[in-house]
């Protein structure tokens, strides 16, 4: 795109912070006569004197036919003036030259630069942070708690170069501004003298609910050692659903390619599906390149790519097997059989770990009944040509489809199929459980109607199955069905729901595995527990290392520990490492037994790392974050938090009700909502009740997201109407404040926050931020 | 091991750096050390040439950046980055070290507008 119309597209951005950004980068454009003009138009237009004043100092260089050094004495000559021309200074502390600077610091010293207007202190800020030193900073610490984003941005740029120091007693205030790219810029600093709160600050910001948060965050991520934020970049594409926010943490990824970054990545594509697992794919395949590229690996992308695919699918049987395998030891005979089931049915792909459990398990299995059961099972999973075959071939082509629904292969599959098909509701449920398996294994998107009819089925294992197996074949049919089956009585259903909606919205999901760990009932912890080892490590690591800190059944614990030894490594091990140093109860002993296990891992990996080294460091780890939480009170995330709150409790939003709402206009309003109201809403006995410290009579005003379409625009009222696909339609009438430059038009699409004002036909509000 | 190494160049008044391999934390520290024995000599336009270093990691961004804001800010030259890859361009934009100096195909490109 040609660079100047790419500024006048930027230059009319609703938002004025991307407006005032794109003005830094004009110096070095080309304008002709035309450009000109419209820059002049534009100038007229703009409503924030901040940006107008900018805009006028480019287009005043713009006039100046060459670019002559401005002398100490101009400068001087034009501060002594009582009404100085702010524009020609600012233009003039531009083209100092540096033997000159010195008296110009002082005379801008003498007239009391800090109490220059909002619009010109910028550029003097931008000069002192050249020329400026020690004595400027008392009056640049005030100036870093101006109101003006743009002359506190440009304080603590100029702070940070004159007198770093300083900032760390202005910590407090800038985290708390309402400004995001002042409360990253704080995070960066706060990284310097204290890393691990300033991750915990960054993560807050980038898994915010208001995207300019996370866009902050993302900005200012190249700044932070990126193997320290590795893993929650990881979660963070996991989870979020804006692909251009996921394309900006993709490009971190390929910045900084190292060795064990593509397996993670290729976990997080394998629990995607659609435009993500695109987006995640190439995300990849560039990190595969960069690798290459930079000459830190051999193998090209497409032979690293085999290799990889081959090593995730190996780890995640290991990982299926070893879960399962600890079920064949409950004493639920019921469990125990589940468990059977699920390594039997590893048995139809070959897989010889599963055949090898699950042999050595029926030769210990005591309840013959039990043993019975699961050997019938076995023997319809066992793949056509690992069965005795008949001495007769002719015999096994007489034979009807309902005598081969117990040996399912895929010549006899289309055949079985259409027998099915007229009699899935009079099969028995072992029968209908091995077709829904078959159709996992050998059937397609056109096989999906069978599945479907089994989602009405009243037998749980039926209808885990049936969603087992259109999550493989067609995902999208079982989205109407979702928000049903999540509330399943049966924790067998509700686990492979939760697995599904993963796919579509894995925040969502991960909310609910959640509440099913902190329930009282093992069985469903047990549940959420299975769900967190089929989605990808990082996006539930934090629940993981949650669970073991609150689990008390030894099944489950031992589950969490397969989870964690799965996904061992180092920053994973300081992890649980400092759980078990904090842990006071009997559970120390797993804990340590974790460390070990995790610690042998690490040292025999790829990259290994000495075990004595790794407790060393660990207990080094311990030691530092001891010394920072002394002086972390101030600044403690959740303390800044609190005071944030405090601040915006003037506007009460639901956050969590706009978080839904701008997931519902993705996924399909109806599901979400099913599962927002369902499931994760906050008790609306409680969000109601007023805060203690509110204004009396002050009315809570909540509001509203409005994201769709402009049916109509009154420019000289800058109103603007807009259908709110959010409300099925609900017409919204809107009253622009100054951050829009123009009234957007007709056919236009529209995001905002606004404040409703009045109901009716039309709702009537007043814009609160755009999107 | 990644092996990163830099060749300089004077020409009609413009210091030109030529980098090559993997522009990491060391990478960086090198190109530095290379602009720092550069500015006492005057030097007032500089040309960063990237097209053998397709990778430049966050250390290495941090590097340039601290290298763009002495040139520009500092000593009011110019700076011109020449060869960046798609990986590399989109970094750029991103931090905003394009809006330090200007993106050129070549280095006949740069010294053309550079030279003016």
């Amino acid at each position: 795109m040609d660079p100047v119309k790419e500024f006048f597209a930027d230059l009319k951005s609703p938002d004025p912070s991307i407006r005032f950004s794109v003005l830094s980068r004009i110096e070095d454009l080309a304008w002709d006569e035309q450009q000109q003009a419209a820059l002049r138009k534009l100038i007229d237009d703009e409503k924030d004197p901040g940006i107008r004043f900018h805009m006028q100092k480019v287009l005043a260089r713009l006039d100046q036919s060459d670019k002559d050094f401005a002398t100490a004495s101009e400068i001087d000559a034009l501060l002594r003036q009582d009404t100085r021309d702010e524009l020609a200074l600012a233009l003039m502390l531009e083209s100092v030259k540096r033997a000159d600077a010195h008296l110009i610091t002082s005379s801008l010293r003498r007239v009391g630069w800090q109490n220059f207007s909002s619009q010109l202190l910028p550029s003097v800020l931008k000069f002192l942070k050249k020329f400026g030193s020690f004595e400027d900073s008392p009056a640049i610490e005030m100036l870093c708690r101006h109101h003006d984003p743009r002359v506190l941005s440009a304080a603590i740029e100029a702070l940070e170069k004159i007198a770093p120091d300083s900032l760390k007693a202005l910590i407090v205030p800038l985290l708390v501004n309402p400004n995001f790219g002042i409360r990253s810029r704080a995070v960066r600093l706060l990284h310097r003298w204290d890393p691990n709160e300033a991750l915990r600050h960054f993560e807050s910001m980038l898994f915010s609910q208001i995207e300019s948060e996370k866009q902050s965050a993302l900005f200012h991520a190249f700044f932070f050692p990126f193997d320290q934020i590795e893993k929650l970049l990881l979660r963070f594409i996991s989870v979020e659903k804006d692909a251009e926010l996921i394309k900006k943490a993709g490009l971190l990824f390929m910045a900084n390619p190292h060795g064990q970054s593509p397996a993670r990545l290729l976990e997080v594509r394998q629990a995607c599906v659609g435009e993500k697992f695109k987006l995640i794919d190439g995300i990849l395949k560039g990190v595969l390149t960069s690798l290459y590229q930079a000459r830190i690996v051999q193998a090209t992308p497409e032979q690293m790519m085999e290799i990889l695919e081959n090593h995730y699918r190996q780890k995640r049987l290991k990982l299926f097997v070893e879960r399962y395998s600890i079920s064949l030891h409950s004493e639920d005979v019921e469990l125990r059989f589940k468990a059977a089931v699920k390594l039997c049915d590893l048995v139809r792909y070959r897989v010889p770990e599963a055949v090898a459990t699950i042999e050595a398990y029926l030769k210990g299995e005591e309840n013959s009944e039990l043993k019975n059961r699961v050997s019938e099972y076995l023997k319809g999973c066992r793949p056509a040509d690992e069965t005795v075959q008949m001495p007769i071939p002719a015999a096994v082509e007489e034979k009807k489809p309902a005598d081969l629904l117990n040996s399912i292969d895929a010549e006899n599959f289309a055949r079985v199929f259409t027998y099915a098909q007229s009699n899935f509701k009079d099969l028995s449920v072992d029968h209908q459980i091995s077709m829904l398996k078959a159709i996992e294994q050998f059937g397609r998107k056109n096989h999906a109607e069978l599945p479907g009819r089994a989602l009405k089925s009243d037998n749980s294992q039926v209808l885990a199955a049936a969603i087992d197996c259109l999550s493989k074949i067609d995902a999208d049919a079982l989205l109407p069905f979702l928000p049903q089956l999540i509330k399943h009585s049966s924790d067998e259903v509700r686990e492979s729901a939760i697995r599904v909606f993963a796919l579509f919205d894995k925040g969502q999901a991960i909310a609910l595995v959640e509440k099913m760990i902190s329930s009282i009932q093992p069985v469903q912890r047990k549940h959420a527990i299975l769900c967190c080892g089929h989605f990808d490590f990082q996006s539930v690591s934090h629940l993981v290392l949650k669970a073991v800190r609150i689990e008390g059944d030894p099944e489950n614990q031992q589950q969490l520990k397969s989870l964690l030894l799965a996904s061992a490594d180092e920053e994973l091990f300081y992890k649980v490492y400092a759980d078990f140093k904090a842990c006071n109860t009997s559970k120390k002993a797993l804990y340590e037994e974790i460390c070990n296990r995790m610690a042998d891992l690490i040292s025999s990996g790829e990259n290994p790392i000495n075990k004595q080294k790794l407790y060393e460091i660990a207990i080094q780890k311990l030691e530092e974050e001891e010394k920072c939480k002394a002086q972390r009170d101030a600044y403690r995330l959740e303390k800044i938090q609190e005071i944030r709150r405090d601040t915006e409790n003037k506007t009460e939003a639901d956050h969590g009700l706009l978080r839904f709402a701008l997931l519902a206009y993705s996924i399909g309003a109806i599901i979400t909502a099913v599962i927002w109201f369902g499931f994760l809403a906050p008790d609306s006995r409680k969000t109601s009740r007023p805060a203690k410290n509110q204004v009396k009579a002050g009315k809570t005003v909540r509001a509203v997201v409005v994201k769709g379409k402009v049916i109509g625009f009154e420019p000289e009222k800058r109103v603007v109407i807009v259908e709110n696909s959010l409300e099925n339609g609900k017409v919204y009438r809107i009253s622009l404040n100054s951050e829009f430059p123009s009234v957007p038009e007709t056919g236009s699409n529209f995001s905002a926050q606004v404040k409703p004002i009045k109901s009716g036909q039309e709702v009537i509000a007043e814009i609160i931020t755009a999107f | 091991m990644t092996n990163f190494s830099l060749k300089t160049e004077k020409k009609d008044g413009i210091f030109i750096i030529r980098s090559n391999g993997y522009l990491d934390e060391k990478g960086g520290a090198i190109l530095f050390e290379a602009l720092q024995k550069a500015l006492p000599e005057g030097y007032q336009k500089y040309i960063l040439d990237l097209t053998e270093s397709p990778v430049i990691n966050s250390q290495g961004i941090a590097q340039i950046i601290e290298i763009s804001e002495i040139i520009v800010d500092e000593k009011s030259g110019e700076l011109a980055f020449v060869g960046l890859s798609e990986l590399t361009s989109g970094v750029f934009k991103m931090v905003g070290l394009l809006q330090m100096g200007e993106a050129y195909p070549s280095e006949a490109d740069a010294i053309a507008i550079m030279s003016n």
